[in-house]
């Protein structure tokens, strides 16, 4: 888990310090951006494994950069921590694929679904591909059934 | 008759909403936002009548005031707010301390304006029930006929009814339609052998309690659960309990609404029925008794709560909150539907016409719009109702998002709802029904594979993968 990246986007430096902190013992690296576009940068030239965001900033909120990542072909799992948001923002974050919503300032909380992220990974989280490939499945299920009958 | 009250609340934005609550009412409202200040101004005031102390950020000093009022003051009614009920536990703040400092009631935060008036009023809001146990020891003796219409109650399978010593709320047998015999009072000592008596002449399954009381026996289950886990007590009993108080919950949620005290309990009860299953007896248990619900849609609930519960316990990604929030989110999850003609609850999806179809289908939306007024609903909840029915394949709705987009416990509560109405359509035992469901390959490529590993694991007797 030590090899992974974190980028945190938060238009306050306070928040950028705090979160670093906190995760720094984690990862190999925090990438810390005040704005979107600084966080598309930092995106286009780092591998980045997880991103923690702040719904409301100024020039681009967290939907616009979540929108932006996505265009770029990156499901990087994203977390939205924030204070608050518009009800159909949220549901806009959550079609671009959120990993997860915490409400600031739920440290605690933040910290235990951002490890998960890191630990699981994307690859355990998601099938990448439109289609599930069942048909690799099915001979592991048949396997595991085995075992219920066995019960 | 309360006529002036003074608050502290040192969230700002908490205060504003206050303010709001008491514009143009008859109540004469004061604000403090420092500790020092409630002392300052009931010092130089005595008139106050209650005094309300928000205790979110709690600290030591709060107690000191709150010890002061009680010692100077002994006529002011005190009454405590808190955003999470883990903080008076924190404050070793018991039912019993409370009552020594002289606290009337707590408030969880956020609370309506309703919820708030009644307190003031004296109508209590925090575990009313636990107070009974300084009323009475004496043995209760009286029988009275009720004629009330059945709606006016609320019935407890016997086998599944844990009394404590003393009756939290009064208990009727029904003898007919809305009709009812009283056979114990709230406050009085519980005495199984009055039920023996009944069952001599007839055979009774069910105890029945006020449909007011409901919120009252949610609290109180809750908590026994809570001390039942790590007893070892009959697992038939526990399983039973918590499926029925599970399935009364949801009752409470789609007849009352959404208040913030009735989210904090429907956390409880999620997490007790996951601490439950963690016992792999429990877990059988009720996988077995799972066919025995009745097709309702409380059934349904509880099913899709209790499959996303397996799920959850075999995900590495997890954790005591995910949980929480996943099952939370599968009780709610058809919310939505309250806001369909009554039909939508028991018609199946391929028995709809194109125009119910197109209804149906906004159900999710209208679900987070409903849920959009509580603040206490967190947005992963309302994520869930609003994913629930997206397809990893992309043929789902609201949105046909594809797999990689749709929200991580959305898909857990997909995969549950799905295999808790294939076992009721299919009139299956679970166990058989996932033999069937895993070779319906039409129906696989619906899911997250890994998440349908995690629900065959929950068959397996050894738990985690």
């Amino acid at each position: 888990m030590n090899k992974k990246n974190l980028l945190i986007i938060d238009d306050e430096p306070d928040i950028l310090t705090i979160l670093e902190v906190l995760f720094e013992k984690y990862v190999n690296r925090v990438f810390k951006a005040e704005n979107g576009l600084i966080a598309l940068d930092l995106i286009k030239q780092n591998k980045i494994d997880c991103i923690i965001c702040d719904i409301n900033m100024p020039q681009m909120s967290g939907i616009e950069v979540i929108k932006k990542i996505r265009e770029m072909g990156n499901e990087v799992p994203i977390i939205f921590y924030s204070a608050y948001g518009n009800q159909e923002y949220m549901l806009k974050a959550g079609e671009y694929g959120a990993y997860d919503f915490i409400s600031k300032p739920n440290l605690h909380q933040l910290e235990e679904v951002t490890v998960n992220a890191l630990k699981s990974g994307i690859d355990s989280l998601y099938d990448q591909t439109t289609q599930p490939q069942v048909d690799d499945h099915i001979l592991e299920y048949q396997k595991l059934l085995k075992k219920v009958d066995e019960k | 008759m309360v006529n002036k009250v003074l608050f502290f609340d040192d969230d700002i934005n908490w205060a504003k909403t206050l303010d709001g609550y008491f514009k143009g009412s008859k109540i004469d409202f004061c604000q403090v936002t420092t500790i020092a200040d409630i002392r300052a101004k009931i010092t130089q005031d005595s008139t106050y009548d209650i005094v309300i102390i928000d205790i979110s950020n709690p600290k030591r000093s709060i107690l000191e005031v709150i010890r002061y009022i009680k010692l100077n003051f002994p006529s002011v009614k005190m009454i405590l707010t808190v955003s999470d009920i883990k903080i008076l536990n924190k404050l070793g703040l018991t039912g019993g301390a409370l009552l020594k400092l002289g606290v009337e009631d707590v408030v969880v935060k956020p609370y309506s304006k309703e919820i708030l008036i009644k307190s003031i009023n004296g109508i209590k809001q925090f575990e009313t029930w636990k107070t009974l146990k300084n009323v009475s020891e004496e043995e209760d003796d009286q029988e009275e006929t009720v004629r009330e219409p059945d709606d006016y109650f609320t019935g407890v399978k016997l086998e599944n009814y844990v009394s404590g010593s003393i009756n939290v709320f009064d208990l009727y047998l029904r003898t007919g339609r809305n009709n009812y015999i009283r056979i114990f009072h709230r406050g009085k000592k519980f005495n199984r052998l009055k039920i023996e008596k009944y069952q001599s002449n007839e055979k009774i399954n069910y105890l029945y309690f006020k449909t007011a009381d409901r919120g009252t026996y949610i609290n109180f289950t809750n908590k026994l659960l809570e001390k039942m886990v790590d007893k070892d007590l009959n697992v038939s009993k526990k399983a039973g309990l918590v499926k029925e108080v599970s399935e009364i919950y949801i009752d409470e949620i789609f007849t009352k609404g959404i208040d913030a005290q009735i989210v904090t309990e429907g956390e409880s009860v999620c997490r007790n029925v996951f601490n439950l299953i963690q016992e792999d007896e429990i877990l059988f248990e009720l996988l077995e008794g799972y066919l025995n619900l009745e097709k309702s849609f409380r059934s349904h609930l509880f099913g899709t709560m209790f499959f996303s519960s397996v799920i959850c316990k075999n995900v590495t990604w997890a954790s005591e909150n995910t949980v929480e929030k996943t099952c939370l989110g599968a009780m709610l999850h058809d919310i939505g539907i309250l806001k369909l003609p009554e039909i939508f609850k028991t018609l199946s999806v391929k028995a709809m016409t194109a125009g119910q179809l197109v209804q149906y289908k906004n159900h999710p939306a209208a679900g987070v719009e409903m849920l959009a007024k509580f603040p206490s609903i967190s947005e992963p909840v309302k994520q869930i109702v609003y994913q629930h029915h997206e397809m990893a394949d992309g043929s789902g709705f609201p949105n046909g998002l594809p797999g990689i987009r749709i929200f991580p416990l959305a898909r857990i509560v997909a995969l549950a709802n799905c295999f808790s109405n294939y076992i009721v359509e299919k009139k299956m035992a679970p166990k058989q029904a996932i033999h069937e469901f895993v070779m319906e390959r039409n129906t696989l490529i619906k899911f997250d594979q890994a998440l349908i590993k995690s629900l065959i694991i929950g068959f397996i007797k050894k738990g985690k993968a």
